[in-house]
Parts: structure tokens; C-alpha cells; sequence
């Protein structure tokens, strides 16, 4: 195994950790707003402040959840050009594609360094609970960067299917949700 | 001819961005010589949540922005005095009070990071519901909409269960749905986000305004020629807060009468000792707020002598 | 550069990136973002890119569609699309066409909890299919009820198609949900009728199926409890009011988890295989989302769209004739795009031609999402066929396409009656207003 495909394995593994465990967030949100509703309906005594946690800790789960969906490069996208295109076409196309999900991802990281700095500075705070939100946004911030990171890689992988010309990158189970 | 982008969250065809907004850009226009067009954005089509516009302005995307500090808690803090019940008792008192404390200088922090436009209040809010409240205790075990920190220690002292997350347009539902008994609002809103098809108790007591600003970029008004920002002065400050404040209390009266024709309606306004109740109830946010606010006092005396230059102050 | 021929250019730019393989909320994003910097300066421009997803990321109302994912995905785990399938079969499986029957019965079942029409085919695929070769259906008739069934996931409410519609046009998800009811039921009907008139013609694709004695059927109605319970606390509890779209969602994935794990089904590994699928699929509508919303400031500080609506408004033509052009361009951007893409690309210009013609939008987002439907049938990209020939390979995509002819003509009589008659749609939201 290569330096880079170690590396390359790591990233990929730890961004599917991430995705599991803002998952995992989103379920004990979940438990947490079910037991708000039960409290306020059955003892109008609701949990305070529900919605502010519910607000924040979202952006987290978000923003975990990115990294592994560009290591499965799992997307809303037309792929009809790259059925009719031959080999080189399509391995040309499959790169471009990466390469612009590339200036996507690396966009947001570099303006959300900013925002997130913006609400430290500011001291923005939740609605009910008055938390600091800044906080919350640093972590998502360092979610978005890591995504960056992990799309360099992915864009590295299909410029080096595309150099040796051959077979195209596994496809991991694409589907759609809707 | 430099565009300037002026956002509004609101409709068009909502009362403020038609009849105030819209009319300021036209004569800021038309007083720059030329060297400036206002272009109106309503309905969101740039930036949807209220919550979001102050932000849209510091980045540029829109040059002047109308915003609801209250959405954004931890800046503009000292505004939020407006939002203390038994201060403001109409929308022109408030607004004008508000450019006089900060034409003093104790708006400080954010305030100083825009030009400001305008500075204002609504009208005082009261208490809108599909349960009858009439006093203080009546209120004890409603749920009620989270109206922001401000109010929520005087919701709480009166045995009310908030309820947060509820948004202008969702009221109306959410109160058909027996989601909350019932909103702090004023007959503009009740009209706007149509409460008055639902709600059918109201019970007038000044339980605190909504604070209001339009703020324009600095970096954009300073990189204007002079004669644009003359234009823009001249329809700025202590004027346009006056004039905002008396649009705001005549479209409070006319939905009002409106909505006090609803058959099977209960229109009720606390007074004498009952008012005097109710002050009591709700003195803890007042109490609270002046603790936990830098300057909290100073802000909150100088803004209630501003109140009483104006009729019907507390 | 004159603003409108900058819009030209940036949608001509997106659809350009889109064919070239760019997703589509990476293409909507970096056009926005590229032609508001040409009017506002870079600066701004770029500052939406932290900014626009940071609010969509913080929304509570976005934030129901990974609720209702993880919900489908929980229900998926815990079996209740075979339980909904045993019940329905027990009632009408002995009839003619009894099992394609079932296949549509049960799938807007199973759409009553789950918000996929995606994962609604792929259910039906594992628990119907097979139960329909092996009675000797014609595989096209079987293929057909699983894949025309499977649109029902997000005809029927809740539905994340239709709150993605409800997010990007700011319209009440509970109005959409209400509105979407007569709707779904005849689109049940008819996916019904069409079934029959198939099997007047052709007696042979669809056998009758054996009747079950009373004590059988009984025992098999106990088994739909679990979805009976999750479907009636769900959308029970939203229109009663004891919550909010939000707050039922997060009940209904706490309800589906607890079934799951009751039902032993729920190991650690199904655990993660659940929570890595519905993350996935919630980052991809996301990005989405990012880009829908970037692209559309760009197109409102152009004019653009009103520059469309204005040009429509000139053409002097009955709204009808708007309204049934526009059906005609979702067809022909069908064979180019998926429909979501479809819609989701458009409604910055069709939103404001819609409000101009004086129509509901609640109306015109159930006519979007039966589009939708539509098209998750159609070549060149169906993609519950695609689906269905992906998990049964020997089954030929030939095949599958005839299967959905007769439900494909039902769906377009469904259309046009819905889009002739807007009060089959409007008049449920407006009784229970
Ligand atoms: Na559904
Ligand atoms: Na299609």
C-alpha cells in the first residue's frame, strides 16, 4: 500500500466515523424533542429551550454529514454526457466534475472561517437559552475544512485514474433518496 | 448611477415595505441628482429569514437592510430596552425615544458598525389568544409564544408556558392547532399573519414593543459622492423615525378597527388597578433586564424620559 | 453587462456544467455565486457561501427532511413494509390482479410513514416482487405495480419531495401534506382501475391469489399495528395540533427506532448501515439546497425572473395554456434531467409566473411532486426502474418500461384532472383551515 493510499484511507474512514456520529446527534435530538412534546403535553411543562439546542446542534449534524457524502460521491447529477462519451471523454468529464466540487467545497471552507469568526467575535447567543452559537459554528467550521481536505483527495484519486487511463474509480453504491 | 439593494423580508404588498420603504427609496432617488437608485428586494429575494438581514448587509449582498434585533440576541442588546413591557405606549413615542438615545450616544457596540437609517419601535404588543385573559392569572398555565429573551422571566412569573421556534406567518396556525393559547402581538400583525381569524380574546396592556432598525452598509455610504449622501442624510435619522413611528400607529389603528368588527370577539383593556396588576406581574423583566445590560439603568431612565415627551406615557 | 443577458448566460452556464456531470447544487452554486459577484462585487458574492448554507444548515423547517429520512430508513430496518404488505394481502389478495393489487394498496401504506419514493420501490422490490413471479404474474405487471407503487412514497404524505417544494417556496408543509390527500387517493384508484382494465385484456399476466380463512385474516390484520401506530401518532399528531411538523417527525423517528429495536432488528451493524444511508442521502439534499438558494439570489438581483413572468404576462394568451406549456417543459426537461432537478432549477422563474397567473402554490407543488412521480417512471432517467433492474438484474429494463405503460397512462389522466380541477387539491386544506 502507498503513502497515499494509506492516507487516503484514513480520511476516508474517519469521515465515515463523522457522518455516524452526527447521525447519532440528530437521534438524540429527536429523543430530546419527543420528550419535550410529552412534558409539554402531558404536564405543560415543556423542556426549555429545545429549539435553540435543535438550531445549533443541527449545523453540526449538517455539517458532518459532508465529508462522507463526497467520499461516496453521492449526488444529484445528470451522468447521460459520460454514457454517450467514450473512455477518455468520460474519464475527462468524471474529473472536471470532482474539480469543480473541488472550488464548491474549498469556497465554502475558506468563507465559513470568517463567519464563524464573525460570531465569536460578535457574541451571538441562542434565542431562550442565551448559549453562545460560536462554538457550535467552530466545529461545523472544522467540519466544512475537513470536507475540503477529503475532496482534494477524491479530486487526486480521479486525476490519477485519469493519468493511467484506465478503469474508472469504483462506483460505491450510488443511488438516490428522494 | 450607483444601485443600492434595499432588502426586505416582508412581502411587497405588506403595509411597511409598500408604504414606507418603497416611498424612501423613490425620494432618495430622486433627491441624489441622479448619482443613486434605490432598488427595492421585498419578499426575501434577498435572504428569506428575518433572522439573517443584518448579516446580508454587513457582507455587502444587500446595501440597506430593514432588521429585527431581537432575532439576533447578543447584538444591539441595548435596543432591546423597547421590548420591556409598561415603557412604550406607541409606535412614534418609541421610535422617536430610540434616535434621541442613540443621538445621545448610549446606543453603543453594533450601532456604531452601520449607518443608521432608522430607529424604531412597533406599537406596544398586548395579549392575543383563543382563551380569555383578563387578569394576570388568567395567564397561568397558557401557552404562549416565546417572544424572545426579553419577556420570557415575566412568561415565566406568570405561570405561562412558552413556547419558542414560532415564526410571524406560523401564528395563526399554530394557534388553530391549540399549538400555543395565544401571541404577544398588535392589531398590525394580528392582521398581516391573519391571527384575527383565529384568535378571538384580547386584552390591551403594554407588554412591550418590538424594536426595529434600517441600517445601511458604511463601507457602501462612505464610498458614495456627496451629494448621494446628502440624499440619504437628509431622509435619515430622527425625521424617518418620526415618520416611520406615525405610519406604524395609523396602520395599528386602521387594522384595529378592522379587526374589532370580528363577530364573537372579546376586546378587553387593562386599566386602573387592573393595569396596575398587571405591572406588578410583569416588573421582573424589567428588573431583570436592567441587570443583566451594561448601563442597563441609565438606558433604560434616559429611554422612559425620551417615552415622556410623547402622550400616554406610563 | 446588461444584468439580463448575464442571467442568459449563467443558466446557460449551469445547464452546460449539469450535462457535464457537475451536481446540481455545486453547478446552482458556483454560477450564483460567479454572477452575483459580476453585479455586487466579489466580496459579497463570496460571502454567501458561508452565509446561505449556515441558514439553510440552521433552519428547523429543512431540518424535518433528515428527520423523516432517518424515519423511513427506521422503518425500513424494523419490517413494517412486509407487515403493511401481509395486511393488505390478507384483505385483497384472492381477488383478480389480487397481488399487483396488494403491491399499490400496501405501498401507499408504507408511504404513510415514509417520505421516499425511492425507498417505498426498493421495499416493495424486496417484499412484493418475488411474492408475484412466484404466483406466475408476468414479470411486466409485477415490475410495473412495484415501480408505480413505489411513487406513492412521496404522493401520499409526508413526503420529502414535498418538503423540499415547501422549503424552497416558503408554502406551509402542513397545508402540502393536507392538499395532498384526494390526490393520493386517486391516484391510488386509478393505479387500481388501470390494473383491472390490463387484466381484461390480458387475464393470463395476474392470477387470482388464494383465499385466506377468517382466523388467518384477523391474525395478519394484528400485524399492521406498528405501522398503524407510527402513520396515526405521525400525521395524527399534526393535524390534531399537539405538535409540529417538526416536532412529529422527531417522534416518528424515536417511535420507528423503538419498533426497530423491539423487533430485534435493529443490531449494532443495521444500526450504522441506517444512520450512514440517511446521512448520506440529507448531505446530497443539502448541497442542493445550498445551491438552489445561492442561484436564486443571483437570478433575483438580474431581474430575471421578472423579466419572465413580464414576457409570459405579453404572450396575451388564457392561464391554462401557461400553465399546460410549462407541464410540457418538466416533460422535456425530463429527458434531459431528472424531474427534482427539473423543479428545483425552474422555481426561481415559475414561482413568480404561478403567484402572476393568480394560482396556488399549494396547487402547483402538487402538480410538481405528481411530475415528479411521472418521472421517476420515464426514460431516460426513471429512477424506481432504474431501482427495480438494479436489484433484480435478470429482470430486462425492456420489460419493466411495458409493465409501466398501463400506470403511466393513469398518471396522466390523473394530471390532467388535477391540473383541470385545482379544487380536488385545495378544497381538503381549506375545510380544515
Ligand atoms: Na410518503
Ligand atoms: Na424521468
Amino acid at each position: 500500500m502507498t503513502i497515499f493510499e494509506n492516507l487516503q484511507n484514513r480520511l476516508f474512514g474517519a469521515a465515515r466515523i463523522l457522518a455516524l456520529v452526527g447521525f447519532s446527534g440528530l437521534l438524540i435530538l429527536a429523543i430530546l424533542t419527543s420528550l419535550d412534546v410529552a412534558f409539554r403535553w402531558g404536564f405543560a411543562y415543556p423542556i426549555h429551550g429545545v429549539n435553540d439546542v435543535s438550531s445549533v446542534v443541527m449545523a453540526v449534524v449538517i455539517a458532518a454529514c459532508i465529508p462522507a457524502n463526497l467520499v461516496n460521491k453521492q449526488s444529484i447529477s445528470v451522468e447521460v454526457l459520460g454514457s454517450l462519451a467514450g473512455q477518455r471523454g468520460r474519464l475527462a468529464i468524471v474529473v472536471f466534475a470532482s474539480f469543480c466540487t473541488m472550488v464548491f467545497i474549498g469556497l465554502m471552507a475558506w468563507q465559513f472561517v470568517p463567519y464563524a469568526a464573525d460570531l465569536l467575535e460578535t457574541g451571538q447567543r441562542t434565542w431562550v437559552l442565551a448559549w453562545k452559537v460560536w462554538p457550535w459554528w467552530f466545529f461545523a467550521c472544522g467540519c466544512i475544512i475537513f470536507a475540503a481536505v477529503v475532496q482534494a483527495v477524491v479530486l487526486l484519486t480521479d486525476i490519477g485514474s485519469a493519468i493511467r487511463g484506465s478503469s474508472l474509480p469504483p462506483k460505491k453504491n450510488k443511488k438516490q433518496t428522494l | 448611477e450607483t444601485t443600492l439593494r434595499f432588502a426586505s423580508f416582508e412581502p411587497p404588498v405588506a403595509f411597511l415595505t409598500k408604504n414606507v420603504f418603497t416611498p424612501w427609496a423613490e425620494q432618495v432617488s430622486a433627491a441624489s441628482g441622479g448619482t443613486i437608485k434605490v432598488k427595492m428586494f421585498p419578499g426575501g429575494t434577498l435572504g428569506r429569514s428575518p433572522a439573517q438581514q443584518l448579516k446580508l448587509v454587513e457582507d455587502g449582498v444587500a446595501d440597506i437592510g430593514w432588521v429585527i434585533p431581537g432575532y439576533t440576541p447578543g447584538r444591539f442588546d441595548e435596543g432591546t430596552v423597547g421590548e420591556l413591557p409598561f415603557l412604550v405606549q406607541s409606535s412614534e413615542a418609541g421610535s422617536n425615544a430610540m434616535w434621541k438615545l442613540y443621538e445621545d450616544g448610549l446606543l453603543q457596540g453594533d450601532y456604531k458598525k452601520f449607518k443608521m437609517i432608522g430607529i424604531f419601535t412597533s406599537y406596544p404588543n398586548f395579549v392575543v389568544s383563543t382563551k380569555p385573559v383578563v387578569k394576570p392569572s388568567d395567564m397561568s398555565g397558557l401557552s404562549f409564544r416565546a417572544p424572545g429573551p426579553t419577556l420570557l422571566s415575566a412568561l415565566e412569573a406568570l405561570g405561562s408556558v412558552p413556547v419558542g421556534g414560532i415564526t410571524g406567518p406560523t401564528i395563526a396556525e399554530s394557534m388553530s392547532r391549540g399549538l400555543i393559547d395565544g401571541t404577544l402581538s398588535q392589531w398590525g400583525a394580528v392582521s398581516t399573519f391573519r391571527i384575527g381569524e383565529v384568535a378571538e380574546h384580547y386584552l390591551q396592556a403594554p407588554l412591550g414593543a418590538t424594536a426595529m432598525l434600517v441600517v445601511m452598509n458604511k463601507d457602501k455610504y462612505d464610498s458614495l459622492p456627496d451629494e448621494a449622501k446628502a440624499a440619504i442624510d437628509a431622509h435619515s435619522g430622527g425625521d424617518f423615525s418620526d415618520l416611520f413611528g406615525k405610519a406604524f400607529d395609523s396602520n395599528v389603528e386602521a387594522s384595529g378597527v378592522k379587526e374589532m368588527a370580528r363577530d364573537g370577539i372579546t376586546v378587553n383593556a387593562a386599566e386602573g388597578e387592573l393595569l396596575e396588576e398587571w405591572r406588578a406581574a410583569v416588573s421582573v423583566a424589567t428588573e431583570e433586564w436592567i441587570a443583566s445590560t451594561e448601563n442597563g439603568q441609565t438606558i433604560h431612565d434616559a429611554f422612559k424620559a425620551a417615552l415622556s415627551e410623547y402622550p400616554g406615557a406610563f | 453587462m446588461d444584468p439580463l443577458t448575464l442571467a442568459m448566460i449563467g443558466v446557460i452556464a449551469m445547464f452546460v456544467l449539469i450535462l457535464l456531470h457537475v451536481p446540481l447544487g455545486v453547478a446552482m452554486a458556483l454560477v450564483g455565486v460567479v454572477g452575483f459577484a459580476q453585479i455586487a462585487g466579489w466580496a459579497p458574492a463570496l460571502s454567501l457561501m458561508a452565509s446561505e448554507p449556515a441558514a439553510a444548515m440552521s433552519n428547523l423547517d429543512i431540518a424535518v427532511i433528515p428527520l423523516f429520512m432517518l424515519m423511513g430508513s427506521l422503518a425500513t430496518v424494523g419490517g413494517l413494509g412486509t407487515d403493511i404488505y401481509e395486511v393488505s394481502y390478507a384483505l385483497i389478495g384472492h381477488r383478480r390482479g389480487g397481488l399487483a393489487t396488494t403491491t399499490i394498496v400496501a405501498s401507499a401504506g408504507f408511504g404513510a410513514v415514509c417520505g421516499s419514493g425511492v425507498a417505498t420501490t426498493a421495499t416493495f422490490s424486496k417484499v412484493a416482487l418475488p411474492e408475484m413471479l412466484k404466483r406466475s404474474y408476468s414479470p411486466s405487471l409485477a415490475t410495473g405495480s412495484v415501480a408505480a407503487g413505489g411513487t406513492l412514497g412521496i404522493i401520499v404524505p409526508p413526503s420529502g419531495m414535498m418538503i423540499l417544494y415547501a422549503v424552497l417556496t416558503e408554502q406551509s408543509v402542513l397545508n402540502l401534506f393536507t392538499a395532498a390527500f384526494i390526490p393520493a387517493a386517486i391516484a391510488v384508484l386509478f393505479y387500481i382501475i388501470a390494473i383491472q382494465v390490463q387484466l381484461h385484456l390480458n387475464p393470463e399476466f395476474g392470477p387470482k391469489g388464494e383465499r385466506l380463512p377468517a382466523r388467518e385474516r384477523i391474525r395478519a390484520l394484528g400485524q399492521g399495528w406498528g405501522v398503524a401506530v407510527l402513520a396515526i401518532v405521525v400525521l395524527g399528531g399534526i393535524y390534531s395540533g399537539i405538535f409540529t411538523v417538526h416536532e412529529a417527525a422527531a417522534i416518528g423517528v424515536v417511535i420507528a427506532f423503538l419498533f426497530a429495536l423491539m423487533r430485534r432488528r435493529l443490531g449494532p451493524r443495521a444500526f450504522l448501515a441506517v444512520l450512514g444511508e440517511a446521512s448520506s442521502s440529507t448531505a446530497m439534499i443539502y448541497l442542493m439546497i445550498f445551491g438552489a438558494t445561492i442561484f436564486s439570489y443571483f437570478i433575483s438581483v438580474t431581474g430575471g425572473a421578472d423579466l419572465v413572468v413580464s414576457s409570459i404576462g405579453a404572450l396575451n394568451v388564457p392561464p391554462l395554456v401557461v400553465i399546460g406549456l410549462l407541464l410540457l417543459l418538466y416533460i422535456f426537461l425530463g429527458a434531459f434531467f431528472d424531474e427534482v432537478a427539473a423543479m428545483v432549477i425552474t422555481l426561481p422563474f415559475v414561482i413568480p409566473v404561478i403567484q402572476d397567473l393568480g394560482y396556488d402554490l399549494v396547487w402547483w407543488g402538487i402538480i410538481n411532486v405528481v411530475v415528479i412521480g411521472i418521472g421517476m417512471l420515464t426514460p431516460p432517467i426513471g429512477i424506481n426502474v432504474m431501482l427495480l433492474s438494479g436489484m433484480n438484474p435478470n429482470i430486462k429494463l425492456k420489460t419493466i418500461y411495458r409493465g409501466i405503460m398501463p400506470f403511466f397512462c393513469a398518471d396522466i389522466v390523473r394530471l390532467a384532472l388535477l391540473t383541470l380541477i385545482p379544487s380536488l387539491t385545495l378544497w381538503l386544506p381549506q375545510i380544515l383551515r
